[in-house]
């Protein structure tokens, strides 16, 4: 069983046949493996390779799709199957990628009675984006009016590919290091390089994305993940519009889903909103948190996040975060302080009279992170296929 | 029970079991089940259209197929490889047959999905040839593996787009006027705008950061229309400008915020 078969061409242009054996099926069970699940950083090769993971305190999801630890566990790895008792050597040759939650080009290698067969292949980065649904959300745009009609949107084929987590100080590292920005290398690299990155100034956020041929997440497209789609099921998304009732939180279609609602602050929900009382009562923070209806996380709570405004550019700034209490206004969908994006300290915000209270004391840089998106224009009706 | 099982050892015993592997995502597939393989006499009929792992930027694609047999003819389930998309018969650039069977005999089919894959079995009286595609169509096996390089990787020699040109465009009945190639703007970055006159259901794209709604700039578009044509009264139902700015729809089919 496993006696397989499939056609290439060589460089010569004939075709060679040879048969799909079950060592390929093998090393591709391994390499997908790897891939999906995350490899383990304390593997030795890894740490040969890759120093830096060493002592580094990661959740699962974030070793999962990450190209740079796929690549740090099999750059010049002697890896091998085994089948009917005999070691048949295999390698995995990665081709650069700029961002560590791209896809990842691979060229899998593998020796077997003197003779080398290389295969090309794509490892799809599915642990990373979340793509919003297509059909018609809520936001605010110049108007205040609270009327469905002028808070309505829609994606009008539009792919909207956005970060599951906030940017870690890990891939700001390695765009830094690419960039030459030794300012912000020297400044992350004591740091805990899984940590949401939050020193950037709002231009670097924006290079960032650029670079990775992607922009800063939009605060539509934030309001649009953040309200509940409130709909019965998710492909309603696609014909029927919202209620300007519609949670404004992303846990569920009820408003009291989300802990901010509730009349008691409620320790065992930090998952949800990880708020000042949380980070007062230093209950441990859990990952992935504050997961919303579509998949992406990290949306109320935490560290602030900052998004581009076109529509009200002085209303930049995701507050909710662990710098106000559960039940404060900003912890609600749809609401923006400012940011100049210049630096960090508390002058440079504008919470617009509902200000973080923070220790005299205290005069640590206020926490904003940014998550990057993508977009592409779908066709209607068109899929993927044929390239 | 029994007697099946051991006909199916003896099988396995004389050599009579052929499985194959495929590495490739499948296009096309047909409800297999239902397919009736006795008729028309001497057709051939596509099960299956797969393309193959790319090398060297080559791309092929390959089809399983079967020649229903003519009376005193043999019935012939074939792989053949093509360098286009179709397997138009006669193009193919190579054959390789997996089962040959008497018209006189039945050759039977059976499909199963699970989580190793896409498994298709025919079962003549002579053979069995199991055939399994791991990427098959709901159960996917190494369901984040591509066999094919990653486009993306080769775009950049593309020319970039300057800011503010167009980046995808229609005409008034809605073709193509400009293909999309945002992806192509200059600073990577492109909103999305809206053109009353020529194909209002339908986005167009402009190379350039997100801004509008500003004085001077292309209202924001809240959604396209589904109504076409449209009058610009309607049209300004689906803008945005900033306060104290007023929707204006120019005689190009623009709609500026002055």
């Amino acid at each position: 069983m496993g006696i397989g078969y499939f056609g290439f061409f060589t460089k010569n242009k004939d075709i060679v046949n040879y048969n799909m054996t079950p060592e390929w099926e093998l090393a591709l069970d391994e390499v997908v493996n790897i891939w999906e699940q995350g490899a383990d950083i304390s593997d030795a090769h890894l740490l040969k390779e890759c120093g830096f993971y060493k002592n580094a305190e990661v959740n699962r999801e974030l070793l999962q799709c990450n190209s740079q630890i796929f690549k740090c566990f099999f750059d010049k790895r002697p890896a091998k199957i085994k089948y009917k008792g005999q070691w048949i050597p295999y390698q995995v040759e990665s081709i650069a990628s700029a961002h560590q939650r791209d896809d990842l080009d691979i060229i899998l290698s593998i020796k077997k009675n003197e003779q080398k067969r290389k295969l090309s292949l794509t490892l799809k980065n599915n642990c990373h984006k979340i793509t919003l649904p297509q059909g018609y959300y809520m936001t605010r745009f110049f108007k205040k009016s609270n009327r469905l009609k002028d808070r309505l949107w829609h994606t009008s084929g539009i792919q909207y590919s956005i970060d599951k987590y906030l940017v870690r100080n890990i891939e700001v590292l390695n765009w830094a290091k690419q960039r030459g920005h030794k300012e912000i290398i020297k400044h992350i690299e004591n740091k805990n390089i899984f940590a949401v990155s939050t020193d950037l100034k709002s231009t670097q956020m924006k290079s960032f994305c650029q670079d990775h041929g992607e922009e800063v997440l939009s605060s539509k497209v934030h309001d649009a993940l953040t309200f509940h789609h409130g709909r019965q099921t998710l492909s309603d998304i696609g014909n029927i519009p919202p209620s300007v009732n519609a949670a404004p939180h992303p846990f569920g279609p009820r408003k009291d889903d989300g802990p901010q609602f509730k009349s008691e602050f409620d320790s065992k929900e930090c998952f949800k909103v990880y708020s000042k009382e949380c980070l007062d009562q230093k209950i441990m923070r859990s990952f992935p948190e504050s997961i919303g209806w579509s998949g992406v996380a990290e949306l109320l709570g935490g560290e602030m996040e900052f998004v581009i405004n076109p529509y009200l550019p002085r209303r930049n700034l995701i507050a909710s975060s662990f710098y106000f209490p559960f039940d404060s206004q900003w912890h609600r969908a749809g609401e923006f302080a400012y940011w100049d994006g210049r630096s960090h300290d508390k002058r440079n915000f504008n919470f617009y009279g509902v200000a973080p209270v923070l220790d005299r004391e205290n005069n640590s840089p206020l926490k904003v992170g940014f998550r990057c998106m993508s977009k592409q224009y779908i066709e209607q009706g068109k899929e993927r296929g044929d390239d | 029970m029994i007697r099946v099982l051991s006909f199916l050892f003896l099988m396995i015993l004389s050599g009579m079991i052929h499985a194959e592997l495929i590495l490739g995502d499948i296009l096309e597939y047909s409800n297999l089940e239902e397919l009736d393989l006795t008729r028309p006499v001497g057709a051939y009929k596509k099960l299956i259209q797969w393309k193959l792992p790319r090398i060297d930027s080559q791309r092929l694609y390959q089809c399983l197929l079967y020649k229903v047999p003519r009376t005193n003819e043999s019935g012939e389930l074939f792989i053949s490889t093509f360098y286009d998309r179709g397997c138009e018969i006669g193009k193919e650039i190579q054959k390789r047959s997996l089962l040959q069977h008497k018209s006189s005999e039945s050759l039977n089919l059976k499909t199963q999905s699970d989580h190793s894959g896409l498994h298709i079995q025919f079962i003549s009286e002579s053979k069995i040839l199991k055939i399994t595609f791991p990427q098959g169509i709901d159960h996917k096996r190494w369901a984040s593996l591509d066999f094919s390089l990653n486009t993306s990787s080769l775009s950049h020699t593309n020319e970039k787009i300057k800011d503010g040109d167009y980046c995808m465009m229609w005409n008034k009945n809605c073709d193509t006027e400009i293909s999309y190639n945002c992806q192509n703007c200059a600073e990577g970055l492109w909103s999305e705008s809206l053109n009353y006159k020529e194909c209002p259901s339908k986005l167009v794209g402009v190379c350039g950061d997100s801004s509008c709604g500003g004085k001077d700039q292309p209202a924001c578009l809240k959604m396209v229309s589904l109504k076409f044509p449209l009058s610009c009264e309607e049209a300004l139902e689906f803008v945005n400008c900033e306060p104290l700015l007023i929707a204006n729809c120019e005689g190009t089919g623009e709609i500026i915020c002055r």
